[in-house]
């Protein structure tokens, strides 16, 4: 008995096009999401740094980093020492107080036992002041100098305008003469940037 | 009389609901701001237990403190339960620390509909590092593991709230003060026994990458991370990389997790004969104002016997 044996071929039920449409939709969604990953996925944390300013984030380093995040929360205490107490917190008060990066401990002497002056401005011509707390004279090599300014309305008057903290690569700078933000710079002088908890909470709003 | 179309009046029917729905909320809203200004009490909700004891400090007995998820669940990797949508109504106020550590709470908020709660963003004015002892360059979001991050987040903390309850600005200012006071000077009490100390010789990793900013108050390094990213673990290749990292950098302690102990750190101490230590995340155990000062004590406890164990 002998078997007939029937082969029939079957063609895709779709044409060529289909196929190259496919091909198409693919490529098209790469790009497109290429194009959204570029425009919101890849964002790093870029701040603008001019080129008077610092980064506290990649900018410092190490001890200074440190003595940067110590200093930042100084300047609310000693707003808060300055409108209690009636006057602008020296040495002694750091001591009672133990308010880093002034309190003399271990971590100021790892940090480069930065010696800190207080220094009150009163710019001439003009009802206003400036707070200055100048630490220099670190023991870390390559170590700067950081200097606090606060500003305010009158002249021992509390009525705080903004306080800024700036950083020197050569920690036996002398304190500035002058209070003016321009002649700062032009002593070399570099104003220290943060990047805040806001920043950040802003770059993940974006993305 | 003019016959509108079926579609119309449904659609007029709708925006009827929803002016009578918005007006509702806006009477509601107006009587819940009036009856807070009549002095009641806030009611706060946090994120994470720091800021439970941040806020317990601050307020005394002038508000009350909503954990929005239960103590002794892993916010890592938090999943929002009915329950957290409750109280997340209820709330006149939320603490977060809004740079990564707490993305769950946002999704509770929106699934209240509570998306209109002040925020209290606790890290506002917190200069923010990266993650030490890793090529990565992202935030650490642990600043509630230290002390000088901790009191700035409790002054910020303490402004936001005397801006939204303005008869009491003035204590949560001084409590807050008063609290910052405190855990500088449990700070200087460890700086005092830990300067007696010779820490030439310490070189530490962590598996998690949350304590820089606790070891940049002593003005120490870590030299390693054992998690490849936050609250990953690393796959059998990263691992043998890193215990090669540590053996190249000397690393002699290795700081576990007090709380989410795992068979990979013993792996790490069998391989590379490292000391073991354990940092708190302090993120665990029941809310309560004193916790961040007690797992502090427990941190620098931790870190002063590690030092002393490689004192030569």
């Amino acid at each position: 008995m002998s078997t007939a044996t029937a082969t029939q071929i079957i063609s895709p039920g779709v044409n060529r096009w289909e196929g190259a449409l496919l091909a198409l939709a693919l490529v098209t969604l790469v790009l497109l999401t290429a194009i959204y990953a570029e425009t919101y996925g890849l964002e790093e944390q870029e701040q603008e740094i001019l080129d008077w300013q610092i980064s506290a984030y990649d900018g410092l380093q190490g001890a200074s980093q440190a003595i940067y995040n110590e200093l930042l929360v100084a300047a609310d205490e000693i707003y808060y020492m300055n409108y209690y107490n009636g006057y602008w917190p020296a040495d002694q008060d750091f001591q009672d107080a133990v308010l880093p990066p002034f309190y003399r401990d271990l971590s100021w002497e790892r940090n480069g036992s930065l010696q800190w002056t207080l220094k009150d401005v009163v710019q001439e011509g003009e009802a206003q002041g400036l707070t200055l707390y100048h630490g220099g004279g670190g023991t870390i090599e390559g170590q700067g100098a950081f200097l606090l300014i606060i500003d305010h309305k009158h002249a021992g008057n509390s009525q705080i305008n903004g306080s800024s903290i700036w950083w020197h690569p050569d920690t036996n700078i002398a304190v500035p003469e002058t209070s003016k933000v321009s002649s700062i710079v032009l002593h070399g002088w570099k104003q220290v940037v943060p990047y805040f908890g806001r920043d950040e909470v802003e770059r993940l709003n974006q993305g | 009389m003019t016959n509108w179309p079926e579609t119309t009046v449904a659609v007029m029917k709708r925006s009827l609901l929803k002016a009578l729905f918005l007006f509702a909320a806006l009477v509601a809203s107006g009587l819940a701001q009036a009856q807070f200004k009549n002095g009641a009490k806030l009611t706060v909700g946090i994120t994470l237990h720091p800021y439970y004891s941040f806020v317990a400090n601050i307020v005394g007995d002038k508000a009350d403190i909503v954990p929005l998820i239960g103590a002794g669940y892993n916010p890592h990797n938090y999943n929002p339960l009915p329950d957290d949508i409750k109280r997340a109504q209820s709330l006149d106020a939320l603490v977060v620390n809004g740079i990564g550590h707490d993305e769950w709470a946002f999704e509770i908020l929106e699934a209240s509909g509570g998306s209109e709660v002040p925020l209290i963003y606790a890290n506002d004015n917190v200069s923010l590092i990266p993650v030490a002892g890793t090529t990565d360059t992202s935030v650490n979001a642990h600043t509630f593991i230290s002390t000088i991050t901790a009191v700035q987040q409790v002054y910020e903390i303490a402004r936001k709230l005397g801006e939204l309850d303005p008869a009491n600005a003035d204590l949560y200012r001084r409590n807050g003060r008063d609290y910052a006071t405190r855990l500088r000077r449990l700070k200087a009490e460890y700086t005092e026994q830990i300067s007696q100390l010779d820490a030439s010789n310490f070189r530490a990793a962590t598996m998690h990458g949350a304590y820089g900013y606790i070891m940049q108050e002593f003005g120490l390094q870590i030299s390693a991370v054992i998690e490849p990213r936050h609250g990953v673990e690393p796959t059998a290749r990263q691992l043998a990389q890193t215990i090669d990292d540590i053996r190249a950098a000397g690393v002699n302690v290795l700081f576990g997790e007090k709380f989410f102990a795992g068979k990979l750190a013993e792996t790490i101490q069998t391989e590379t004969g490292v000391k073991m230590f354990s940092f708190s995340h302090i993120s665990d155990g029941e809310y309560s104002p004193t916790l961040f000062e007690d797992e502090m004590r427990y941190n620098l406890e931790q870190l002063k016997m590690a030092i002393e164990s490689t004192a030569g």
